[in-house]
């Protein structure tokens, strides 16, 4: 029998995970005098500037340019992959990615397990979510509130955005400003707190986003009958009028200066002085560059303008040097087991750890801490919770995973609109993301995409065989045509919001496991018909959209595509948006049952267990849940800082 | 090049004749340091490079220097055109006449001229020179500079003495409202001083000579600037001498470095071998036969003009122009090499064209 080797040290807080939540939680704790180790099953390799470039060197060499293509798939640390995505066939699970998909969708989404986790392929965008998001059951009569409500929730979006360093302009984010038609209309009222500004400057929004606003901007969509609700709506047909907003981002942009006479900006209701951009990671950091437009966000920002949680931990770890506390970022590290104790606390984390990134070899080894906290992403949580069997009382562990269908439509506009320049986003319609439709039909964003069909058909590699291959051109018409072609392209990405369902689940089988003996994902998935009814509507916003604006839809979906759906007799292909979400949600003490841990994020079975992320939201809505996620972390940062004390 | 009158009895003489014409120059000489720093990081291939055994972008290192010299160029740029605002008058950076033209004397006194060529390690040692610290101020303060601290070293005093002669309310006395601020323009090369009084005209002109040459006249390798980072850490940026310094030793310094010992960082990989062998001093006179060239040459000066005309509007109440420049810079580095993958005629010496930076008048 092995013996397992106990660490040195107890810290205060051990932390599985050293992504966005690690990070924020650990600069925290590490400012607050708590000790903290962190568990990361990933290699460290991007912390440096010059191995940073290692990952650029990657993504420029890799033919598919996917989310994950210049991070290492480690054998020891695998993550999932979207070149993995297949339907999934009758009974049989498709195992061939690193997730085991029972269907019958597929499930499309991905994530990273590396040092500074899926922030490092992120697109930045940084929405908060709306007061409706948090009281679909009241409003709606549908899946549950959240234990709290936005205004809860307000004073941590403003440090979470003040920590990734988010680029808006307050006046175009409320929702009235991008055109909702909320719920209740006193959900303006306080969105933002008086005299709140966002860090940066917004980064402008592209050429595209203009077009298609000065073409679109007004056009009534019907969202459908809607009924009676609250009084603050007439009986009728709910018209809403499409309007193109900047979206707010976590890039560089132009710091905001403090003007004349103002002494500070007020965060989470203290003064903080201008925030000053911070530059690459590593010893080699300059000062932090403005987003330039290198059209590369997702999967890598070359100049390191976007924010990735290297950053924070980069923050934390300076910290920890200069007060003299002790934080250990464990790489290459895997939790394996969490053992309890008698009393059903934690005792300890078991994990592997490997010398060499991709040789599955290790030794076992013990960590303890006085609290511990799961912050490895909605998906790797569980799988470590359920190995380890804990908290098994409510059943709700693993289930509830949500996502955001992602559809996509695309179109020729009649004038070159400069595609394939700048970030990947700048703006999208926002109108329809609240409104009392709510209750029949899901609500939706529609992100603008700077990348013409880029994700949508392979563009511009796409139109350069069609023309070679199909039209037989070369040399200048070749060039001129292509880009006559390209340049016109535009499209839109629709995001849907999804309800928890208990069905869409993640689980373990003993029978799936990776090179290092540790549980592979088990995920079963489904997309509901609140979601496609969405989705539905959405694609004809689209269509309305493109017609008024002379737009001449190319859209295709192809019933052999893996994430092929019908809904009222009409196909649609979705892909996963990458952003995995509610597995092991909060509630509060009155629906213990229905729920993994309480508004704090604290597990109710475990009490010196955290299971903290984008797994803790009870649903997703239609805000990319990064900024939540972040929001989440320090709202669970000033709990577990209470219960240390 | 034309000398400035020294010579001022009524406060608007002071600002409109001396003063004028001394920041003038400077706008000028921050500007003229631009094309040269620009021709050698562009002519580092940055692409084609690879190597499937072991992929890397030659020289990603000397790149970054050079860019981080080139954004604190900039930022200079606009710290002069602040300080020309503040005393009323008004920044030109696209008079054909003012403009720089290559191989380019700094000063009526420099030692050499700057001249535009590829990453070779003599043109790294010249650009280290245009950063060198004087060893003594002496002379420049009586009007002789040839270097750059000793030429503001020469603006700071001028403007003293005017501020003493007529009290600073008569210097400064231009319109806030043409003062490029920190919300107008971000750079990543360090924060811009609003100018409005003596005070920060000073701290506008010292943070430039600090950024080149280093503090206390160039002893320390340290520039004064805290690179933003955690509270309570300190990191500092390096002077643009020691930076370039430190390509021609393939090593970094560390911002508590000295003049006088080795830089004491981590290595830095340098490859002079992997650059367009662009001509040395390449000029349009050199594409009269070559319409193909010439007009890539054009197309370069045109993008060059556009930037030029487009700054001047900005320095001249026209600040929301600034934000909409990054395309347009974008576009200069493509055309620029363009160029340098041109062979240049049949000469069989292999070497290609390179961008001329020459304003054209596209009215």
């Amino acid at each position: 029998m092995s013996v397992i080797a106990d660490d040195d040290h107890i810290y205060d807080v051990v932390i599985v995970g050293a992504g966005m939540t690690g990070g924020i939680l650990a600069k925290q704790l590490i400012k607050a005098g708590y000790s903290v180790a962190i568990l990361e099953s990933g290699a460290k390799h991007g912390e440096k500037w010059e191995t940073y470039r290692d990952y650029l060197d990657q993504f420029y060499l890799s033919l598919a340019k996917t989310p994950n293509s210049p991070y290492p798939d480690l054998s020891t640390s695998p993550s999932p992959s979207v070149l993995d995505i297949t339907s999934v066939r009758g009974t049989t699970p498709d195992t061939e990615g690193y997730f085991v998909q029972q269907g019958p969708m597929p499930f499309g989404s991905n994530y990273l397990r590396a040092y500074g986790g899926t922030t490092l392929h992120w697109l930045g965008t940084s929405l908060r979510m709306l007061p409706a998001d948090f009281e679909m059951a009241t409003r709606f009569g549908r899946a549950v509130d959240w234990p709290f409500k936005y205004q809860a929730l307000r004073p941590y979006y403003e440090l979470a955005e003040w920590e990734i360093g988010v680029s808006g302009e307050v006046a175009e984010q409320t929702p009235k400003a991008m055109g909702i038609q909320t719920s209740n209309p006193k959900d303006n009222d306080g969105y933002f707190a008086k005299d709140y500004e966002y860090p940066m400057h917004k980064i402008p929004s592209s050429y595209m986003d203009d077009y298609v606003a000065e073409r679109a901007d007004g056009l009534p969509v019907d969202m459908g009958t809607q009924r009676h609700y609250h009084g603050h709506h007439k009986k009728g047909s709910d018209i809403v009028a499409a309007k193109v907003s900047n979206t707010p981002v976590g890039r560089n942009s132009t710091p905001r200066g403090l003007g004349r006479g103002k002494k500070g900006f007020k965060v989470a209701g203290k003064e903080r002085a201008a925030f000053q951009p911070r530059g690459a990671t590593g010893a080699f950091s300059f000062m932090g560059q403005r987003c330039e437009g290198n059209s590369s966000c997702i999967p890598i920002c070359p100049i390191q303008a976007k924010y990735n949680a290297m950053k924070t931990l980069d923050d934390a770890l300076t910290e920890a040097k200069q007060r003299r506390i002790r934080l250990h970022i464990k790489e290459q590290s895997v939790a394996s087991r969490v053992e309890l104790d008698d009393s059903q606390r934690i005792k300890g984390i078991v994990y592997k750890r490997y010398d060499f990134p991709g040789v599955p070899q290790y030794s076992m080894r013990r960590i303890r801490g006085r609290q511990y906290v799961l912050a490895a992403g909605a998906v790797e949580n569980v799988t470590l919770a359920l190995a380890s069997g804990l908290c098994p009382s409510s059943h709700e562990l693993g289930r509830n995973l949500m996502d955001h269908p992602y559809m996509m439509t695309w179109g020729l506009a009649q004038d070159p609109v400069g595609a394939f320049r700048g970030p990947g986003s700048t703006s999208g319609i926002a109108s329809y993301r609240d409104g009392v439709f709510r209750d029949q039909k899901a609500a939706f964003r529609l992100e603008l995409g700077n990348w013409g069909w880029n994700f949508a058909a392979g563009s511009p590699t796409s139109n350069v065989m069609q023309l070679v291959e199909n039209e037989n051109l070369f040399g200048a018409e070749l060039r001129h045509k292509l880009y006559h072609d390209v340049q016109r392209q535009i499209r839109i990405g629709v995001l849907v919001e999804q309800l928890p369902q208990s069905s869409n689940r993640v689980t373990i089988d003993p029978s799936y496991r990776d090179a290092m003996g540790e549980y592979r994902p088990v995920i079963s998935y489904d997309i509901g018909d609140y979601s496609r009814a969405g989705l539905a509507l959405a694609h004809d916003a689209c269509m309305q959209i493109y017609r008024q604006a002379g737009i001449k839809n190319h859209t295709r979906y192809n019933p052999s595509d893996a994430g092929y759906m019908t809904y009222d007799g009409k196909g649609l292909t979705v892909f996963g948006a990458g952003h995995l979400v509610g597995t092991h949600r909060m509630g509060t003490s009155a629906n213990k049952s229905g729920s993994v841990t309480d508004e704090n994020m604290r597990t109710w079975d475990h009490s010196n267990l955290w299971m903290v992320g984008c797994g803790s939201m009870p649903t997703i809505a239609t805000s990319n849940p990064t900024l939540t996620m972040a929001a989440l972390a320090f709202k669970a940062g000033d709990a577990i800082k209470g219960a240390l004390k | 090049m034309k000398r400035c009158p020294t010579e001022f009895k009524t406060a608007k003489q002071a600002r409109e004749e001396v003063l004028y014409c001394l920041l003038q120059k400077a706008l000028m000489l921050e500007l003229s340091t631009i094309p040269a720093y620009a021709t050698a990081c562009y002519s580092i291939q940055e692409q084609g490079q690879y190597n499937r055994s072991s992929p890397q972008i030659a020289n990603a290192e000397p790149i970054e220097v050079l860019r981080q010299v080139m954004v604190e160029e900039m930022l200079h740029m606009v710290q002069v055109a602040n300080v020309i605002n503040a005393i009323g008058c008004k920044p030109c950076v696209n008079d054909e006449k003012q403009l720089p033209t290559y191989p380019h004397k700094l000063f009526e006194h420099s030692p050499f001229k700057l001249r535009l060529r590829r990453f070779i390690p003599d043109q790294v040692k010249d650009f280290r020179e245009v950063e060198r610290a004087p060893v003594s101020l002496k002379a420049a303060l009586k009007g002789e500079y040839k270097t750059i601290a000793g030429f503001y070293s020469y603006i700071i005093e001028t403007l003293q003495e005017a501020c003493k002669r007529f009290t600073a309310d008569k210097i400064f006395v231009g319109d806030l409202n043409n003062q490029i601020t920190g919300d107008d323009y971000y750079g990543a090369g360090g924060k811009v001083v609003v100018v409005k009084n003596l005070r920060t005209a000073l701290e506008a002109i010292t943070e430039i000579m600090r950024e080149g040459e280093g503090a206390e006249l160039g002893t320390h390798a340290s520039d004064g600037d805290q690179i933003p980072s955690p509270a309570g850490e300190v990191r500092w940026d390096v002077a643009h001498y020691f930076k370039f310094d430190g390509i021609l030793k393939s090593r970094y310094y560390q911002s508590d470095d000295r003049l006088e010992g080795p830089p004491t960082g981590e290595d830095m990989i340098v490859d002079w071998s992997v650059v367009w062998p662009m001509k040395d001093d390449p000029n349009s006179k050199d594409y009269a036969n070559l319409p193909e060239i010439r007009a890539l040459s054009d197309r370069f000066n045109d993008t060059y003009s556009e930037l030029l005309d487009a700054l001047n509007d900005a320095f001249n109440g026209n600040k929301h122009i600034l934000a909409g420049l990054t395309p347009v810079m974008y576009r200069l580095k493509q055309d620029a090499q363009r160029l340098m993958r041109v062979p240049l005629g049949d000469s069989g010496s292999g070497e290609t064209a390179g961008p001329t930076w020459e304003y054209r008048n596209r009215s």
